[in-house]
């Protein structure tokens, strides 16, 4: 038996056999060889091409004969690829004169083709770039001696362990089979991370190098609410998960009976507790736990679940089956807010891999340069408003011209739609998130022009302690409780009063609890959860009155450190609510 | 007509030289399959075998370079062939793309 510890990003308990995902992440690093393995480097590429050849011709023959011809044809050209003389020549080359390792050289050659592809500006020949890295994925598997079992043909439940999930990867998982799943890298504010969250997957992110010491097969027991996995696990441990399933649904029943209640204050102070969302179908929870509406709708998945372009009819019915669901109910749309981790293939061409992405361009940058996108988004945000109580809300403004550049883009589509005749709500609420530092330290300025602000705490901690959400080394940086980013929030929370707005609160601050009562205490009085958490945050506001509120937060701007507010907060916790226990 | 790339070498003095100007009719353009087709027909014949599409040129008998001219549908391309056999080449890759590449 061994026990692995982690970061539980996704809660629950779960346990199956193992299906592991090949450590390679196929982001061959840059390697060089020394002058006299350049032979033996550029023989294993002709080895590999010559196996991955014979590999293809089984795949062509196979599929001719169960599926069609024309589907072996797509092998067909794989093969045709594979055996392309041009593409030993060039790695070959690469090797010899540049020194590459087998590996890289391979993926170098590889990838300037799907590049090319990609930048030939038609959308079906740049989904080829797909075959040229399935291609790369086959060649590389040979010179790596590694297997990546395949995600796609799951038939029995398992635990996926691997080195990292994209998010992509993780909204694609077979939720009827994936029970849960572990990663080597990641932390907590992680997109695959909130993924997993927003899916009720349990998962443990940032465990460390672990996948060497499992096979896949072996029992394994994931336990999202500790942050552990327990590799082949002895009965005495069996039957204590037994028991802890238990005790785990008695909490949930209590939590059921808080459904009907409000989210108010002792002294009746009415905060709104709403919920984050990614998926329609995620609407049900959030019903389900008494959500007073959809704080944060998140509208990546349109983007990221296919390799083309969405259409406004895509979008229209995504937010249509959401406004429906939530009957009347006020949500909040976010535009897209793509960068970073997640680029579906499309946009690729729009980012080099050196650059720093989180710094790069993302969310509102990337739709105000690509506006005939935006403005499809924003059509079908509009249409589908009518009769609703609908907010837009752009992320990652930082100064407020791109506000307004982002606002007036949203009235010329309103304009198109008045002349084109088509219904429309044309008083959606326009807000934005305040997440880049420089948005929260403006929030004055930025109020008197939006109607709304909604703080989202995961970048803005990223961008204010220059600590990287997904690295583990430079995890201890990012700390929700840090007196600076108390400090931002204090800004926002008076600036909104000033100007009378409403201001939110949708990043995982608000789904801990302990932040709870200061987040009040500096006037935010709209939180966005995950869906699953919104019992257990009413509870704590319905414990709370004026009085501690103001106390516990005039006391938080006593501390200099993010260890000394977050120990005090922990401690006012268990006095206040002793049954919530993180 | 079109003039070849000077980077590619075509002797005019040659004998067995032919060229003849094509449509692209496919839905999607001229893909990987079609791509495919053509490099393996052309790499059956000894004979040099490019295609042209303004001006750029490249050989028909890597798929890599095929796939690069990114030929949509209504694309004219031309198909320059030299040496062995070069007339039967042509005659079949014209056949081709005359066929939607069915044949």
């Amino acid at each position: 038996m061994i026990i692995k510890r982690g970061i539980a990003v996704s809660p629950g308990v779960v346990s199956g056999p193992a299906l592991i995902i090949g450590t390679e992440d196929f982001r061959i690093p840059y390697k060089m060889v020394r002058a006299d393995v350049v032979e033996g480097e550029v023989e294993k590429v002709k080895v590999s091409l010559a196996k991955v050849a014979t590999e293809i011709a089984e795949s062509e023959r196979v599929a001719s004969e169960r599926i069609g011809k024309q589907y072996g044809a797509i092998f067909g050209a794989h093969l045709m690829m594979a055996q392309d003389p041009k593409l030993a020549n060039e790695i070959e080359e690469l090797i010899r004169h540049r020194r590459f390792s087998a590996e890289f050289a391979s993926s170098q050659v590889l990838r300037k083709y799907a590049k090319q592809f990609q930048d030939l500006g038609d959308a079906y020949f740049a989904e080829r770039a797909t075959d040229i890295f399935d291609l790369e994925k086959r060649i590389l598997r040979h010179l790596l001696g590694e297997r990546r079992e395949d995600l796609a043909h799951l038939t029995s439940p398992v635990i996926v362990l691997s080195r990292n999930l994209t998010p992509s990867e993780t909204a694609g998982l077979n939720r009827k089979y994936v029970k849960g799943f572990a990663t080597e890298i990641g932390g907590h504010t992680s997109h695959t991370a909130i993924l997993a969250g927003a899916l009720s997957l349990p998962a443990v992110v940032g465990l460390g190098s672990f996948l060497s010491e499992v096979s896949g097969g072996q029992m394994v027991i994931l336990d999202g609410n500790r942050g552990e996995i327990i590799i082949d696990p002895d009965d005495e441990t069996l039957d204590r998960y037994k028991d802890s399933a238990e005790e785990m649904r008695s909490v949930r029943k209590r939590f059921e009976l808080l459904r009907g209640l409000e989210a108010s204050t002792k002294d009746g102070l009415r905060i709104q507790l709403q919920g984050n969302i990614e998926f329609p179908e995620e609407t049900e929870m959030c019903m389900e736990h008494g959500a007073d509406g959809i704080g944060l709708y998140r509208t990546e998945f349109l983007y990221l679940g296919s390799s083309t372009i969405p259409s406004e009819e895509d979008h229209y019915e995504a937010y249509r089956k959401v406004i429906a669901a939530m009957n009347g109910k006020p949500i909040t749309i976010r535009t897209l807010d793509i960068g970073a981790d997640k680029i579906p293939g499309y946009f690729s061409h729009l980012y080099n891999g050196e650059a720093n992405a989180a710094l790069g361009l993302r969310s509102i940058r990337l739709s105000l340069q690509e506006l005939t996108l935006f403005k499809i988004q924003l059509r079908a945000i509009l249409r589908a408003a009518v009769g609703a109580d609908v907010g837009v809300m752009f992320p990652l403004v930082s100064t407020l011209l791109e506000f307004r550049q982002a606002r007036a883009t949203l009235l010329d589509v309103m304009e198109d739609l008045e002349e084109q005749g088509i219904e429309f709500n044309r008083h959606v609420r326009i807000g934005m998130m305040v997440e880049v530092p420089a948005a929260a330290i403006m929030a004055r300025e930025f109020a008197a022009e939006v109607d709304f602000f909604s703080v989202g705490t995961n970048d803005l901690i990223q961008y204010t302690l220059a600590a990287d959400r997904s690295d583990p080394a430079v995890a201890k940086w990012f700390n929700s409780g840090d007196p600076a980013i108390m400090r931002l929030l204090k800004n926002v929370g008076e600036a909104a009063v000033e100007h009378d707005i409403s201001a939110s609160i949708c990043g995982q601050i608000c789904s801990d609890p302990k932040f709870i009562p200061v987040l009040i205490g500096l006037k935010f009085k709209t939180f966005s959860v995950s869906p699953q958490a919104i019992p257990e945050i009413k509870e704590v506001i319905r414990s709370l009155d004026s009085q501690r509120i103001e106390e516990i937060t005039r006391k938080v701007f006593t501390f200099d450190s993010a260890r000394s507010i977050e120990t005090y907060l922990q401690g006012e916790l268990i006095k206040l609510c002793p049954e919530v226990t993180r | 007509m079109k003039q070849a790339d000077s980077s590619v070498d075509i002797n005019m003095s040659a004998p067995a030289y032919y060229e003849r100007d094509v449509m692209v009719n496919l839905e999607h353009g001229l893909h990987l399959v079609p791509c495919s087709k053509i490099a393996e027909l052309a790499k059956r014949y000894s004979c040099n075998a490019i295609i042209i599409k303004d001006g750029r040129s490249i050989d028909a008998k890597t798929i890599f370079d095929l796939m690069t001219l990114g030929a949509v549908k209504g694309t004219r391309l031309t198909l320059h062939c030299q040496g062995e056999k070069a007339d039967e080449l042509i005659e079949k890759l014209v056949a081709l793309f005359e066929s939607d590449f069915q044949a």
